[in-house]
């Protein structure tokens, strides 16, 4: 067999043993969950994606919650008036603003994306709630709402996975933007302009936030507007999904399909702990575990030998 | 001749970074289908007055005539389209892009469209271009960190082959490669000046100087010395000229016999990483051992393991209490000391300054119950600056503002004051000019004599033969002979043990 093509297989096991793992130990986990876990991963998968491109430039970013939230409720605002139409519209006009705004200060400033990223992180949590109204969410119809929940989510996270294949590896920008991560001051030796590369990059996480609104919103049919910064919680999965997906990419070099088995395989965790009926305290405490293990496993197939030997 | 008919004419280049000037004036001056060198002690401002020339910083007053004409350019790009192109002393390729893609960096207009680009294309376009300078075993869908630094060092080759530049200036880049490397850059400049092109080439090497260059520019201190025409050759002429005083010539070792204590001190048993295939050595107190081989010999793996610094599939390093040696934090604690090739990445904080970078090794000799006296400190890295002969305006200067070589002498200062028993230097003298490598090869003697041990890898056969009581060659990875220090060691001897 191909190399890279048993590399793939190998990754693909992970999350296929876990799902296994969980159906046999929880009872109320098994091949009914399926659609329910495959649901869930799109949205953290969804994010990856987006957090991914600015990462790879070298900057950090909280606040692709908080924009993909302001997407949502905008989008359901405007469905109101117009329908599915107005439901899509709204979460790219309102994605690509937010995302644009945020680039453009990043670029104006100079100061670290960080920083910016909690600043817009706080603006348009408030700003989002302030647009909802004293209710606090916003509701869309059923109809509406089914445009992109199970299968349509998936196969719309799986078209956006494409696209950032596309991005990531067969683009100029997505070749400069991994070059200004490497290192800024050789790009400008070699005429790539730093600046305007991760302008781009931030630019960029827009499209991903529309369709992280679009998913959110019609998971459940609403969108609650968050305040005291609430958004930043949605962050950590994608985030983890990241670094798992860099961990593992010496596997395979295809960052999408690596976030989707990360994806994949945190959602399963997740959902076989509450199966199990865990506390939220013992799935997290799990999910480190899993992590770290993961992130580790090197050193640690390197120290026990019997491991080698599973390895082969 | 008139300025007119000089290619590229510079004139009265001055250049400050804050109180250091590193160009007074200096004047240069670039005829059509030559190889001009450029030579001068570490800190003289060569990388300064080139980089200037392809785009890379601005002067701050000074004149340069291009053809004949005005030539102002913003940046690099700019000197890139006239058809000036520069091959960096540091290294300049990204980490995380394809071979292929550090190719064509920059410049991919031609395999893309509409921002999409056509993969295939670069690929088999990275493969050309480097099979036409003579690479042909680097794979170009791998990644450069996957590389050696000297592969780098190609692909920044391939990537200025494939601008076909009128002016291509090399700064000091032949320490980076191996002989096999450097075969390949001779051809590219050989090739550059029969079509009517020019080359500025900067080495340290005299001898390389005087075979490849058909004039040889001068600097001292930021001041343009002279030009010697070919005619004018001779070692002791340059180095005078250089340095502003003449300089003895025996550089290395006087004796010619080997010598070295019983005790073993460092072991490395069957050793096999990616690049090693059961080598075994041992390394004796007081003895210099010496690593040569080619591009693919594995020699730079030998440091790496003996620090504990890359994974070692089989066998074991330990040191002479039979002690396994498993990471870089165990080799300091048995006083082991390493100098990286990839002297950047590998060796130094190049964003921090000089002060900590002498003295981080060394905080548990400064300190005093974990409190650092500033003064103790500061005396410290001034001695061992000092002793090294460091250019830097002071010991808080950041070491990305050092010259090439001054960095190097930083790296090595930061060891010689941790006062290491066992030293292992890969490429120790990489882009450092004669004087300090005098100095440096003196300093070695004195280690040794003092007891101290030396692992010293090189592309330098001349350097491995002058200081090592026993030399390793290796080959593919593994062993191929052992010669020990006697009158007779010629390189020959050696390279028929290396192909
Ligand atoms: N960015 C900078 N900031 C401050 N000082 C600098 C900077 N770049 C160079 N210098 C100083 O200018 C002087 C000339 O440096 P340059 O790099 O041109 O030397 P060089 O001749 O190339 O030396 P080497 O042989 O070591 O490469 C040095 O004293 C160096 O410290
Ligand atoms: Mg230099």
């Amino acid at each position: 067999m191909n190399k890279s093509v048993f590399n793939i297989f190998k990754l693909i096991t992970m999350p296929v043993l876990l799902f296994i793992v969980f159906s046999i130990i929880s009872p109320g986990f098994g091949v009914h969950s399926l659609p329910i876990v495959i649901s869930q991963s799109m949205i953290p998968m969804m994010m990856a994606l987006g957090m991914y491109v600015v990462m790879d430039a070298g900057l950090m970013d909280f606040s692709i919650g908080a924009r993909a939230v302001f997407a949502a409720i905008a989008g359901g605002m405007l469905s109101q008036y117009i329908g599915v139409a107005g439901l899509i519209l709204g979460c790219f006009l309102g994605a690509m603003f937010v995302s644009t705004l945020m680039a453009a200060l990043y670029r104006w400033l100079k100061i670290p994306c960080m920083v910016i990223s909690i600043g817009i992180l706080m603006v348009f949590e408030v700003a989002g709630s302030k647009l909802v109204g004293s209710s606090g969410y916003l509701r869309i119809s059923a109809a509406q709402s089914s445009i992109a929940s199970y299968p349509f989510n998936v196969i719309i996270t799986l078209a956006v996975g494409v696209f950032a294949y596309i991005l990531y590896y067969r683009t100029r920008i997505g070749n400069h933007i991994t070059a200004v991560g490497n290192d800024e001051k050789m790009c400008k030796n070699l005429g790539i302009d730093a600046d305007k590369t991760k302008f781009y990059a931030i630019v960029l996480t827009g499209v991903f936030c529309t369709f992280v609104a679009l998913l959110y919103i019609c998971y459940s049919g609403s969108i609650t507007a968050g305040i005291e910064m609430t958004s930043m919680a949605m962050i950590f999965e994608p985030i983890m999904c990241v670094i798992l997906g860099r961990h593992l990419r010496k596997y395979v070099e295809c960052m999408p399909l690596l976030i989707l088995v990360g994806a994949f395989s945190i959602t399963i965790i997740f959902n076989g702990f509450i199966a199990l009926g865990f506390s939220d305290a013992v799935q997290n405490i799990v999910l480190g575990v899993f992590l770290i293990v993961i992130l580790g496993s090197d050193v640690i197939t390197d120290k026990f030998s019997i491991l080698k030997l599973v390895k082969g | 001749m008139e300025a007119e008919n000089y290619l590229l004419c510079v004139d009265n280049m001055k250049k400050s970074f804050g109180i250091t000037k590193a160009l007074k004036g200096v004047q240069l001056q670039l005829k059509s289908g030559e190889i001009l060198g450029l030579i001068g002690e570490n800190g003289s401002g060569k990388s300064t007055l080139t980089s200037i020339i392809a785009g890379i910083q601005p002067a701050d007053s000074g004149g340069i005539l291009f053809h004949g004409e005005p030539y102002s350019i913003q940046n690099s790009v700019e000197a890139n389209e006239k058809g000036i192109c520069m091959i960096l002393q540091e290294k300049a390729t990204f980490d995380n892009l394809s071979v292929a893609h550090n190719v064509f960096i920059g410049n991919e207009k031609e395999f893309c469209k509409h921002g999409i680009l056509n993969n295939k294309l670069i690929f088999e376009k990275a493969r050309e271009v480097l099979k036409k300078i003579g690479v042909t075993e680097i794979d170009v869908k791998d990644k450069i960190k996957n590389r050696s630094f000297e592969d780098g060092k190609l692909v920044e080759l391939a990537r200025a082959a494939n601008l076909n530049p009128q002016i291509l200036i090399v700064d000091e880049t032949t320490t980076a490669l191996s002989q096999n490397g450097r075969d390949i850059l001779y051809t590219m400049m050989e090739n550059m000046k029969k079509e009517g092109k020019s080359v500025i080439f900067i080495s340290h090497d005299i001898d390389e100087m005087m075979s490849k260059c058909d004039r040889l520019s001068i600097l001292r201190d930021g001041d343009y010395i002279g030009t010697l025409e070919k005619e004018e050759y001779s070692p002791e002429k340059i180095k005078s000229l250089m340095v502003g005083r003449t300089i003895t010539d025996n550089y290395y070792r006087e004796d010619t016999k080997s010598s070295y204590g019983d005790e073993i001190v460092l072991k490395a048993e069957n050793i096999t990483t990616s690049n090693l295939k059961d080598v075994s050595f041992e390394l004796h107190k007081g003895e210099i051992l010496g690593f040569g081989g080619l591009a693919d010999s594995g020699m730079h793996d030998i440091g790496k393991a003996a620090f504990g610094a890359i994974h070692i599939k089989k066998g074991k390093v330990v040191d002479g209490q039979n002690e396994q040696i498993y990471s870089p934090s165990v080799a300091m604690k048995k006083k082991i000391a390493y100098i990286g090739k990839n002297r950047d990445q590998e060796s130094l904080f190049v964003n921090s300054p000089i002060r900590d970078n002498v003295a981080l090794p060394s905080y548990k000799i400064i300190a005093k119950n974990t409190f650092v006296s500033p003064t103790k400190e500061r005396k410290f890295v001034e001695e061992w600056t000092t002793k090294l002969d460091v250019k830097m305006q002071n010991i808080d200067q950041y070491v990305s503002e050092l010259s090439g070589g001054n960095k190097q002498k930083v790296a090595i200062a930061k060891w010689l004051g941790f006062g290491a028993d066992i030293f292992i230097l890969d490429c120790p003298t990489r882009g450092i000019d004669i004087g300090v490598k005098a100095s440096i090869y003196k300093l070695l003697t004195d280690l040794k004599n003092r007891g101290k041990s030396i692992i010293l890898i090189s592309e330098e056969l001349p350097e491995v033969i002058g200081m090592c009581d026993r030399v390793v060659v290796l080959k593919n990875g593994q062993n191929s002979g052992i010669f020990v220090r006697e009158d007779d060691l010629t390189e020959n001897k050696l390279i028929n043990y290396m192909v």
